[in-house]
Parts: C-alpha cells; structure tokens; sequence
C-alpha cells in the first residue's frame, strides 16, 4: 500500500496507464545559410498548428472547467504569439539555429524569467510558459506523446505531475482515478480532479516507476491510499465499497431539488457557508437557496491594500443575485490566525483572545464603513442579512449598529435609494454573548451560532492543538446548556436562531440541533446533501 | 514621442490579466509602444514583457509610444492603467 494525500474523494479502480512526459532531447544543429528560410517556416507552421491545439483545448474546457481556466490556456496562446518568444526564436533561427533547439533556448529562458519574480502569481506562469513550450518542440520534433484525450475505457492515471493543458483533456467516463507524484490539496490537479468528480491522490513520489502499464491500480481519494495489483480478497472488498459509495453517492444527488422537511413535515432552512466567488456554482450544484454565512475575509486577503469600496460591492452583488431567498453577510473577521500585511496589527501573546473581527473594525472605522457602504449598496438588489463576528458586550454591538445607521444616512444623502429591509444579526461565539442573549435578543433581527470558537471559548481548550482535541467536544452539557439558553432568548424575542459553525454540518447532530430549536443550519456545501438526508429522517 | 507616467491603481498590480488587456490594447495600434518601470523598458505589445515588470499598485509605470497614432495609443494606455482592471 502506498500512502499519499486524499484531494479528491471517491474509490477507483482500474488498471494504470503511464503518462510521462518525458523531455525531448533536443541538440543544436548548425544550419547552412539557404536552410534558415526553410526552418523559420517551419516554426511559423509549428506555431499555427500549436495554436489551433490550444483553441481546441480552450473550446473544451470554458465547457467542462469554466472561465478562469480557460483563460491560463489563453495566456499560452498570447505566450505562444508573444514577439518576446516568436520574434526571438525567429532570431535565433536566423543565426543559424534548428527551430527545436532556438525555442527551447527561448521559451526556457522565459520561464526562468518569470520563476524570479517576485510576485508568487507571476512565478507560477513558468508552468504555463513550459507547458505551451513543450506542446509546440513537440510539433517541431514531430513527437507523439500519450494524448490525454484518446484515452479509451476506464483507467487509473499515473503521472509526475499534470499541467494544465493535459487535465484540461480529461474527462470522469475515461478516467477512473489519477496519482501524481507531486501536489498538494490546492495544486492545480488537485482543484481539477475535484471539479470533475475524479477520485485523487497526490504526493506519492517514485510511484511512475513503481507501477507498469496494466497494473490494476485502486485510488481511495478519501484517505489517499493507492494499493498496486491488491490480492483477490482485498480486491473484491474495494469494489464493494466502491459500490456502496455510488449508491450513496446517488441517493445524495437525488435529494438536490428535494426539500428540506422533516419526516413529519416540518420544513428546516439549509444554507451554505461560502467564503470565496466561485463557491456560488458549487452551492447551487447542491441545491443551495440561501447563504447563512458569506465569509468576506477572502476579499482582504492576499494583496498589499485594502478593497474599494466599488470591488466589494460588486463581490457582494454577485452573491446576492445568485441567492435571491437570502445571504447573510458577515463583517470581516480578521485577527486571530489571519492577518493582513497592510493593517500592520500588533504582535500578539494570544490572538484568539485579542484584537479581532469586530474588536478590530470598530477600532479600525474606516475600513469598517467602506464594507458596511458596499453591503449596503448590495441589499439593493436582493435579500441582504449583516452579521457582526465576536460581539461580546452591548457596547459593541450598539456601536456596530450606530455605525451601520451612519452609513446608511450617509448613502441616502447621497441619493442612494436603500429600500429593501436589511435585517442586522450578530453571531454567538462568545460566551458572554450566548449567556446574556436574551439582553441581546431585543436588539437584533437573528442570531448565527459559531460553534467552532463557541466552544473553544467555553471549554478553554485551542482547537488547533492536538494535545487537548479531547475538550472539543460539541455536545459537551456546557455546550448544550449555552445552545438552549441562546434558543430561548432568540424565540422569546421572536427572532430567528441559527448556525453556521461546523457542528451544523455534522449530520450525527442534526437530530440534536433540531430537537434544541434551531430554525437555521448553514454548513460547508459538502455536507449539505447528508444533512438534508439526516433531516428527512428525523421526526420531531 | 509621446510620453506619459501612471499610477497604478489596480489593488493587485499588473499581473496576468491585466497584462493581456494591456498587449492587447497596445496590439491595436501601429505606433511602437513601451512601457517603462524601474530600470527596466519592454514592449507594451508583449504580455510577457509586461508580466516581467511585476509592476505592483502604487507603482508607477512610463508609457512612450512613436510612430503612427502614437498620441492616441499612449492616452488610450493611460486610461486603462489609471483605473482598477475589471476581474
């Protein structure tokens, strides 16, 4: 057995194919001064039919991937015409160079450009450069390489590593499962291989030479073993489980037009918790209506300034019209694990019990009224819910509220039209807030239970160290005593009482959670299927 | 020749996109265009040329353009560097 990372779930079983992508060896031969016309027409036709590959492979995959990746294989289009590669092969040709050799030199010395550069975005163009480079010294060398798309039949791929070009060829009837020697959960096979549905394991090194063409070859995404030619018995047991997966699998899918009801009736909201624009075609895929949780840290992160106003809003128009029913929107959280460069935030001892989320924008106004403007202006155009992270006094709260007010005159001075009710929410992770939520209770429209830091802060226990995992512990009494208190005051308001931290996703806790009183779940979309199942079981 | 600086305002600098929107841009004109940042000169009308500036926001870039519409070709540059690229 041999044991890599699990990055995309699913058992797969079948016999291996070998793709190697070897490099071609390519000499530098001289040519005589009458030859170099010859060879520049012959780049200049290599090129051509390089780009016509590409268009096709571009065509196929805006299909099946969409458009973020169809634009890298744009970018190796505009590579591949760029006078910076053309014009220089073309020199070099000139010079009395075979075209194989001047591009290699060329389009090599291009990719080493853009790995020393010093913006990781840029460094990872390299791949794009060499894959184009490798497509078009192929044509130039007339070498046929095991092309991805004439797979037949049901196989098991094997590779060092995919580029973008090749898994933009594959496709989930031909290939059963796919092992890379190199990867991790966010490499690009990785996203590739989850987006079709593909079980896959990366991070196994050595294994193209360990494996020969034939060999049967099982991937288990889910715990990221590969077992080479199991014995009978062995065998026989991952085809049943394999079996057992797709009805599940199917039984799941078939619940994604299905309401959430109760087996004796009784509707229950399901949500999703989205933290980035693309989990919108992954929440509607499950048959998400509405967002209990719209992370917007993700707009902050990874750059060197602050979003405008403009780009927030936009980010935030876009959810809101693709979730008519509902989004709830939630005011950036940062501190505590994440940071922002550009904030230049304190050292701290302890900062999950520092300056974080609302501790943070409260003290940082401007920044806070930029996102509370740009939620606003979104509420224009569906069903808008905000929601403050970490309150733990009335003072925050009210403050937060104030603010909110302040912006919302502001808008409407300046002509902005605000008519669509926004109803303002508050999540309960503190304890503090979840023991005085019935003072709380008269001052917002919902409350949103972050159980992961909830119960952190209830059991004093960090739930990133492994030392003291024993004390996470969902449905310890202390834990359940805080939900029914928060319960309580929510419904003796008349307000509405959700969840959005990963206990809501657990369908082991769905019966709890229902039974508690919780009108909302809102969970990560991979659970959203099993919990809608759990809940169509349950009978209250 | 023309010549013109910008700042740029895009949050995330010139990286890949915005480069093919500039080489792209700068391809509909015959002028011979370059763009300038740092010490370092390239043509505007090759994204991997404007890609090797790793040009980030608040950095300023030297547009100059000779040539056939070289006036239009640098005030049309202006316009897209000086305002954040759509996404």
């Amino acid at each position: 057995m041999l044991q890599g990372i699990g990055v995309s779930p699913g058992l797969g079983i079948a016999q291996a194919v070998i793709y190697q992508q070897k490099k071609p060896v390519i000499s530098a031969v001289k040519l005589e001064a009458e030859a170099v016309e010859t060879e520049i027409n012959k780049f200049k036709q290599a090129q051509a039919e390089a780009k016509q590959e590409l268009l096709q492979i571009k065509k196929k995959v805006l299909q099946t991937a969409g458009k973020e990746k169809a634009d890298i294989i744009e970018a190796q289009i505009m590579f591949l015409e760029d006078p910076a590669v053309a014009d220089e092969i073309i020199n070099l040709i000139k010079n009395g160079y075979n075209s194989a050799y001047s591009a290699n030199q060329v389009i090599e010395a291009q990719a080493q450009m853009f790995e020393n550069l010093p913006v990781p975005e840029m460094q990872e163009r390299a791949v794009d450069m060499r894959d184009m480079g490798r497509r078009l010294i192929n044509i130039l060398l007339g070498r046929k390489e095991v092309n991805l798309s004439e797979i037949t039949g049901d196989v098991v791929l094997i590779a060092h590593d995919l580029t973008p070009s090749d898994t933009a060829q594959l496709s989930k009837d031909k290939v059963a499962g796919i092992v890379t020697e190199v990867g991790s959960r966010t490499s690009h096979t990785a996203i590739l291989a989850r987006s079709l549905g593909i079980p896959a394991v990366v991070g196994i090194p050595g294994i193209v030479e360990q494996v020969g063409p034939g060999d049967l070859v099982v991937v288990d995404g889910n715990s990221g073993e590969v077992h080479v030619n199991p014995d009978q018995l062995k065998l026989n047991s991952f085809k049943k489980k394999r079996e057992k997966l797709a009805f599940e699998q199917k039984e799941l899918e078939s619940l994604v037009n299905k309401e959430a009801v109760t087996a004796n009736g009784i509707p229950v909201r399901i949500a999703a918790n989205i933290g980035k624009l693309s989990d919108i075609i992954e929440a509607k895929k499950v048959g998400v209506r509405e967002i209990g949780l719209f992370r917007t840290e993700f707009l902050y992160m990874d750059r060197n300034s602050l979003p405008s106003e403009e780009e927030q809003y936009r980010a935030y128009k876009q959810v809101v019209e693709a979730f008519p029913e509902r989004v709830i929107i939630r005011t950036l959280d940062i501190g505590g694990d994440k940071e922002l460069p550009y904030l230049k935030q304190a050292k701290e001892l302890n900062p999950f019990l520092g300056k974080r989320a609302i501790r943070l924008t409260l003290a940082e106004k401007d920044l806070f009224k930029i996102q509370l403007r740009a939620i606003l202006r979104a509420s224009r155009h569906g069903n808008v819910g905000i929601m403050f992270p970490m309150i733990a006094t009335m003072d925050e709260l009210l403050a937060a509220k104030k603010l909110l007010e302040e912006v919302r005159a502001e808008l409407e001075t300046e002509g902005v039209v605000l008519t669509n009710p926004v109803e303002v929410g508050m999540m309960i992770e503190t304890p503090a807030a979840a023991l005085t939520a019935d003072l709380f209770a008269k001052e917002v429209d919902f409350f949103s239970i972050g159980t992961n830091d909830l119960i952190q802060y209830t059991m004093a226990a960090d739930r990133m160290n492994e030392q003291v995992a024993y004390l996470y512990q969902p449905t310890h009494p202390a834990i359940t005593r805080l939900l029914e208190k928060v319960v309580q005051a929510a419904h003796a308001a008349g307000i509405w009482v959700g969840m959005c931290g990963e206990m809501a996703g657990n369908p082991q806790l769905t019966e709890h959670l229902l039974k508690l009183g919780l009108d909302e779940l809102s969970m990560t979309r991979g659970a959203v299927l099993k919990v809608k199942q759990k809940v169509r079981q349950i009978t209250l | 020749m023309i010549k013109q600086v910008v700042t740029i305002v895009n949050p995330t600098g010139i990286h890949a996109r915005p480069a093919a929107n500039i080489a792209k841009l700068a391809g509909q004109y015959d002028a011979t265009i370059k763009l300038a940042h740092k010490d370092k000169e390239v043509d505007a009308k090759s994204i991997i040329g404007i890609m090797s500036l790793a040009a980030q926001a608040g950095e300023e870039v030297c547009i100059t353009a000779e040539g056939n519409q070289a006036e239009e070709a640098v005030q049309a540059l202006v316009d897209l560097l000086s305002k954040p690229f759509a996404e």
